[in-house]
């Protein structure tokens, strides 16, 4: 309790009180400048280009990881040594760390990288396709990368929920007549929910976070567009040297994960009441 | 739940495409810089081990460092972890329901706070206590990083001192990109131990999780 206070809510705290300050490290002293930085983060046009961007990929990552985490779970379920096999390969990315992944994938995506190797192998393109140079496909890209990584992790967490139904239930239900349509509904929906409440949040949670897959894949490029706020935040802090208003990028962008972490969660765990 | 043939071979196809970029990254760790572009899906032959042994064999001892830090550091934090973990967890479960919901809110809340905020206060803690670019700075916050965390190592360590694997990783290769069979190679003992270790340890921790997940 006491190193999470020291290192989580000591922290944070701090960074609360900098982000009312104009701190640097190149400055001996620094002074309070009352609500300035929060003024200057409405005008910030890179800020919200940033959170532009975030909120896509965390809406992209979130749905994908999640409707194709269920699908793969779905397909993997079952005993046998063929599918407990498959079911530890595919969660290996999510063993991998998030610079690892980046690497592998920007080898695979570079000008002169493996896919384009392959795709001009095979003779489906006559030039190599620049997979990070524009900011559609640079986006597109992260997005693959940091959902390869989201559904390895939510096909887990839906293994372990189709775990915990009892195949009574489906039985009952295919003697009530319910087709495969229907026991996916009424039975292995309303089942999973927990599992569906867990995997959102925390695919939510991660993907607001994501710093390293652009650090590695495009840098923010091209132009800055796929810069994602914690990106800005670390360049604010590190490049400019503005702690004072890094800061009050970070709280905003812990208000905003907590704000939609919390009620995301709230959302779910009402519906699986319902159900 | 019946399994039929096709279902299973159907779910082989999406699993092999699904970690293709593994077997990508593994085999090209195993081939030379030509072979790599001429036909980077085949498997490794002729197979080589020249590219672990250049990593292994470079004058900054990058792999080596990186790995005993990475290692210290993990052990270090995981064997404070569990035990504190644990303590943790038996301390919120026995309190009576509302406390435990706060607590457990307060702790959700800990999930979220992105690595970046906390990083700024850390770093200035550090140097205010003269503990910036140490092991003895880094030892204090093994609680809360391990092997895979990225970007505090990199920024409180400092360049190139005590790094971990993963920051060696970033920092070696942002520079050359170009050269693929040092790539891998450098990825491959990057990637090997956790991988090894999740393999050998994956019963147990998929259990763990999914009993974690079911609740």
């Amino acid at each position: 309790m006491a190193l999470y206070a020291t290192f989580l809510l000591y922290p944070v705290a701090r960074s609360a009180i900098m982000s009312f300050t104009n701190r640097s490290p190149l400055k001996p002293t620094s002074s309070f400048v009352g609500f300035a930085n929060y003024v200057e983060l409405f005008a910030d046009e890179r800020l919200l280009t940033s959170l532009r961007f975030t909120a896509l990929v965390v809406v992209v990552v979130t749905v994908v990881s999640n409707v194709a985490g269920l699908l793969f779970a779905m397909l993997l379920n079952g005993t046998g040594r063929n599918l407990r096999v498959m079911r530890t390969l595919v969660f290996i990315p999510q063993v991998l760390s998030g610079v690892i992944v980046a690497f592998v994938w920007r080898s695979i995506l570079n000008q002169n990288g493996l896919l384009n190797t392959v795709l001009a192998d095979l003779g489906l393109v006559d030039d190599p396709v620049s997979w990070l140079g524009s900011t559609e496909m640079a986006t597109l890209s992260i997005c693959v990368v940091v959902s390869w990584t989201t559904i390895a992790f939510a096909t887990v967490v839906y293994t372990a929920s189709l775990r915990t139904i009892p195949t009574e239930l489906y039985e009952a239900a295919r003697v009530d007549g319910a087709g495969a349509l229907g026991r996916f509904r009424h039975v292995t929906l309303p089942m999973i929910a927990p599992g569906v409440t867990i995997s959102v949040v925390l695919c939510l949670i991660t993907t607001f976070k994501l710093y390293d897959v652009i650090a590695v894949l495009t840098g923010g490029g091209p132009a800055n567009s796929t810069k994602s706020t914690a990106y800005y935040l670390v360049t604010v802090a590190f490049t400019n040297n503005r702690f004072g208003y890094a800061s009050s990028i970070a709280m905003l962008l812990l208000a905003l994960t907590a704000g939609v972490a919390y009620g995301v969660t709230t959302l779910l765990r009402r519906r699986e009441a319902h159900l | 739940v019946r399994t039929t043939r096709s279902r299973v071979a159907a779910a082989w196809v999406v699993t092999l495409v699904f970690v293709l970029p593994i077997y990508l990254a593994l085999s090209n760790a195993f081939k030379s810089q030509d072979q790599i572009t001429a036909n980077p899906l085949t498997p490794p032959a002729p197979f080589t081990f020249d590219n672990i042994v250049t990593a292994l064999s470079r004058p900054d001892h990058l792999v080596q460092s990186g790995l005993f830090t990475s290692v210290l550091v993990t052990t270090l934090s995981v064997g404070l972890l569990i035990p504190l973990a644990s303590a943790l967890s038996l301390y919120i479960f026995e309190r009576t329901p509302k406390v435990r919901a706060t607590l457990l809110a307060v702790f959700a809340f800990g999930l979220m706070v992105p690595p970046q905020v906390v990083l700024q206060p850390i770093v200035l803690l550090l140097r205010d206590i003269g503990l910036a670019n140490s092991y003895a700075g880094r030892a204090i916050f093994l609680g809360l990083w391990v092997w895979n965390d990225f970007l505090n190592p990199l920024f409180i360590l400092g360049p190139l001192r005590g790094q971990t694997i993963t920051t060696g990783v970033y920092l070696s290769l942002g520079t050359y990109s170009i050269d693929y069979a040092q790539l891998f190679g450098i990825m491959f003992l990057a990637a090997v131990l956790p991988v090894v270790g999740y393999l050998v340890g994956q019963r147990e921790f998929i259990h763990g999780l999914m009993s974690g997940a079911a609740k």
